[in-house]
């Protein structure tokens, strides 16, 4: 019975296949993920083209930049598990720290300002969840839409203007750091990473998670209820993108309407760049955690080595079509 | 006829194939296999799912290239290099999902890519529409070639696409389950288009699992096991047992192994059921320990039944009971909750998680029941899976396989082992046995008479007859949403199942 032609098409070295010896185990982890290679070749080249590279200074600066990016695409991963996306994230992360920080402006103290933030970020997830459910409407263009409606909406809350936190605990949200050298937020952003893999590996709720990515009609027809769960990835995919609004509003002590602009992508970039699929069903947080480095390191070199901007940019979309390109080309096979 | 004309060769072969082997890396599919095709003939291709069909046929049509052997066309020796050149050739695959664009017209479909043009380069819709009329004709199908092919039912479909292979000058077809969706008269006229591919000496390549069929369209049979042919032989000399054992290799006692079963008192009752336009006012009674069987063309409703019991077709009418006690579904979910599992009828879309491992597979519906405060615990997951495996032999390397390498009969065990895990009071299967070979086919049945006997309540719905006579304690069939006859198992035939199912009796 094995030998069946379904069988067949099973890639060798594919699942069912148990090397041992943790060499081969080592091998046979970064066969199937290539972004550790990839980030390891980074820094390697990094180490090898600038004398400031691996000092710890620069790599707690890497690290210290890319975490707001990095929370944002926690949520976006645990989205593109289950086959959808959130184009709305940039905006979202805009509004939290415009409602942090005319609350603020308004009398609210630190917890009530970061709450309101992250609530604004949670409630446009609600909507996208819902809109998404409702119609049935592709997930990308349905979030792009409302990533309209939130630029709008920041708009007229900062009337086009500048805005500064006025609450010094707020501040610290940012720029803080532990033992005066690692950030607050680099530590979020890792235990984010950690505690949402954990959920995804051993929770039922990750579990269903993965299957709605795969199969949601398969799901739905063994129990799962497929509506609530969609709803409940949303609305945490809007309050990650919140608190790293507040994050960053915090570290720069002000905010504009189009703060967060160009994370829709690069959350998405770093996701996919990790190892997580566009498709939905494979993926990671922790896979993430290294998708968010790669793009960070790549981005330190480019500054470092006086990339111009434009170059800068150029690498940037190269990257995205090359993931996008591997992500089609590994699901073909 | 055509028999008599394979059994003593007079002309020489339109197709043949030399000894042909096929290795992928750690397997050999095809061993050696021989072939040789008549024009005219119909030839009958059948096995066991992994037997190698499969991989001969996309040998054929140039998707593998054989690792030995060689493939002459008119004594000519041919490498077949992709699928065009396959086409180009005259070898024609109509597969199973037929591949054609439903957004075009039928004439599209047949001239795609070699559109008939006017003199300004543009494509002549009424030369197309008119000659496409002319192959559908030829083949006594009188549909109009402008309609978009969306609009046509899969018959239709499979119509058009044999017409585009004989307008591409086909000289061998080949059929791959190509009856799977279709109904009585639908495969009654797929029949009369074989029979005139036939006259125009076209040879044709039948793979089914149904055996009547075979007997009635084929001339010769070929069976594969195991990756090597067993044998070649005029269908007249065989018989469906015969061809059963040549297939698996062993005597096959009883393909169906029904027990009595004290049947026990009623588990689900259906009242009134009304789903608007698909389901009118259904009742029934299921009860402990019986098979109830549903009959019905396709579209007859069947189907729907099962998904508005299971919470998953809303009603508008009726009520639904399970062990005394109404239940108001709105989602699959609630019905697990009140002991009701489902086996739907396409494994691998609804339910299957292809990718996922056997383990989660079998899980899935009583992950809440695994774990504590929303935490997986691996050891009791881990241990339902190897328990599930080993009491329903399903065969796979390890529970960590991904359930889409396994063979049908062993996926569909795994979805009954899901089910089994909720210890469930009904469990409604549609199509338990569709796309499996015998030897599995017999196995599902003696797991659904174990089932029955340990009490389950099972409504199972399928389309092959014999299949429902042989299992079924009583019998409901289905006409255009109505129940229209309830028939006690022993005493029912395929006659009279037919003719409730076609609404000549009422």
């Amino acid at each position: 019975m094995r030998k069946t032609a379904q069988s067949l098409a099973q890639p060798p070295g594919g699942a069912g296949f148990d090397p041992h010896g943790a060499l081969a185990e080592l091998r046979h982890f970064l066969a199937a993920n290539p972004a550790f290679i990839i980030l390891a070749g980074l820094m390697g080249l990094g180490a090898f083209l600038s004398p400031v590279f691996l000092t710890p200074q620069n790599l707690l600066n890497i690290l210290w930049t890319v975490s707001v990016l990095g929370i944002v695409a926690m949520g976006q991963t645990i989205l593109l598990l289950t086959g959808n996306f959130d184009m709305s994230v940039a905006y979202v992360v805009g509004l939290a720290g415009i409602v942090a920080v005319i609350s603020q402006l308004w009398g609210a103290g630190f917890g009530l300002s970061l709450l309101l933030g992250l609530l604004a970020g949670a409630l446009i997830g609600l909507l996208n969840g819902t809109l998404i459910v409702w119609t049935r409407a592709n997930a990308f263009l349905i979030t792009l839409g409302t990533s309209i409606l939130v630029y709008s909406v920041n708009l007229i809350l900062t009337q086009s203007k500048t805005w500064y936190a006025s609450v010094d605990s707020f501040l610290l949200l940012g720029r803080g750091k532990l033992f005066d050298s690692l950030h607050y937020s680099v530590i979020l952003f890792f235990l984010l990473g950690v505690v949402l893999e954990l959920m995804l590996r051993h929770t039922t709720f990750g579990r269903s998670l993965f299957v709605i990515g795969f199969n949601p009609r398969a799901g739905a027809l063994a129990g799962l209820r497929v509506a609530p769960i969609k709803l409940a990835t949303y609305v945490f995919c809007g309050t990650t993108a919140a608190l790293a609004g507040l994050i960053m509003t915090s570290r720069t002590g002000s905010t504009v309407a189009n703060a967060g602009v160009g994370m829709d992508f690069d959350s998405l970039i770093a996701a996919v760049l990790g190892g997580t699929s566009l498709f939905g069903g494979r993926g990671g947080t922790l896979r993430t955690i290294v998708g968010v480095l790669i793009l960070g390191v790549l981005n330190n070199l480019l500054v470092l080595l006086n990339v111009p901007y434009e170059a800068q940019q150029i690498a940037k979309g190269l990257v995205f079509l090359l993931v996008v390109w591997m992500d089609g080309f590994l699901q073909k096979r | 006829m055509q028999a008599s004309n394979a059994g003593h060769l007079p002309d020489a072969p339109l197709l043949e194939m030399r000894s042909i082997s096929k290795s992928f890396p750690g397997v050999r599919a095809l061993h050696q296999v021989s072939l040789e095709l008549r024009a005219g003939e119909v030839r009958a291709l059948v096995g066991e799912n992994g037997a190698g069909k499969s991989t001969l046929i996309k040998i054929l049509a140039g998707v593998y290239q054989p690792t030995e052997g060689q493939i002459l066309l008119d004594g000519q020796p041919q490498l077949i290099r992709d699928p065009a050149h396959a086409l180009r050739l005259g070898i024609v695959p109509v597969h199973q999902e037929v591949n054609l664009e439903p957004y075009l017209s039928i004439a599209e479909n047949i001239f795609i890519g070699r559109q008939p043009r006017n003199r300004f380069g543009l494509i002549d819709f009424g030369q197309m529409n008119r000659e496409a009329a002319r192959w559908l004709a030829d083949l006594g199908v009188a549909t109009d070639p402008a309609l978009p092919l969306g609009m046509c039912s899969i018959a239709e479909r499979q119509m058009v696409a044999i017409a585009r292979a004989v307008s591409l000058d086909a000289r061998v077809v080949i059929f791959d389950e190509p009856t799977s969706s279709l109904t009585l008269r639908e495969t009654e006229r797929l029949f009369s288009v074989i029979r005139r591919l036939q006259a125009k000496k076209i040879a044709v390549l039948y793979i089914s699992h149904r055996m009547e069929e075979i007997f009635q369209i084929c001339d010769t049979l070929t069976v594969l096991r195991d990756g090597a042919l067993v044998a070649t032989q005029t269908l007249r000399t065989v018989t469906t047992d015969s061809v059963i054992r040549m297939m698996i290799g062993r005597d096959l006692q009883d393909l169906y192994q029904k027990q009595p079963t004290a049947v026990g008192p009623p588990v689900l009752e259906v009242k009134q059921l009304t789903v608007q336009g698909i389901l009118k006012d259904i009742s029934l009674t299921l009860h402990q320990g019986e098979i109830l069987g549903v009959a019905g063309l396709v579209g007859a409703g069947r189907t729907e039944l099962a998904r508005a019991i299971f919470g998953d077709l809303p009603y508008q009418k009726g009520e639904i009971w399970v062990e005394g006690r109404r239940i108001r579904p709105t989602c699959p979910d609630d019905c697990i909750a009140a002991g009701i599992g489902l086996v739907p009828e396409d494994r691998k879309e609804q339910g299957l998680v292809l990718p996922m491992p056997v383990k989660n597979n079998i899980s899935l519906a009583v992950l809440n029941k695994l774990s504590w405060l929303g935490v997986i615990r691996a050891r009791r997951e881990t241990e339902l899976a190897q328990d599930s495996v080993r009491r329903l032999a399903i065969k796979t390397p390890s529970i960590r396989q991904q359930v889409q390498y396994l063979s049908g009969g062993n996926q569909q065990r795994v979805v009954i082992a899901r089910w089994l895990a909720t210890h469930p009071k009904v469990l409604l299967v549609d199509e338990p046995t569709r796309g499996i070979d015998v030897g599995a086919k017999s196995e599902i049945y003696a797991l659904l008479n174990r089932l029955a006997s340990q009490g389950v309540a099972i409504l199972m719905i399928s389309s092959e007859l014999p299949e429902i006579l042989a299992m079924s304690d009583r019998i409901l069939v289905m006409y255009q949403g109505r129940i229209r006859a309830e028939l006690p198992g022993p005493q029912a035939t395929e006659e009279t199942i037919l003719r409730f199912a076609t609404g000549q009796a009422v």
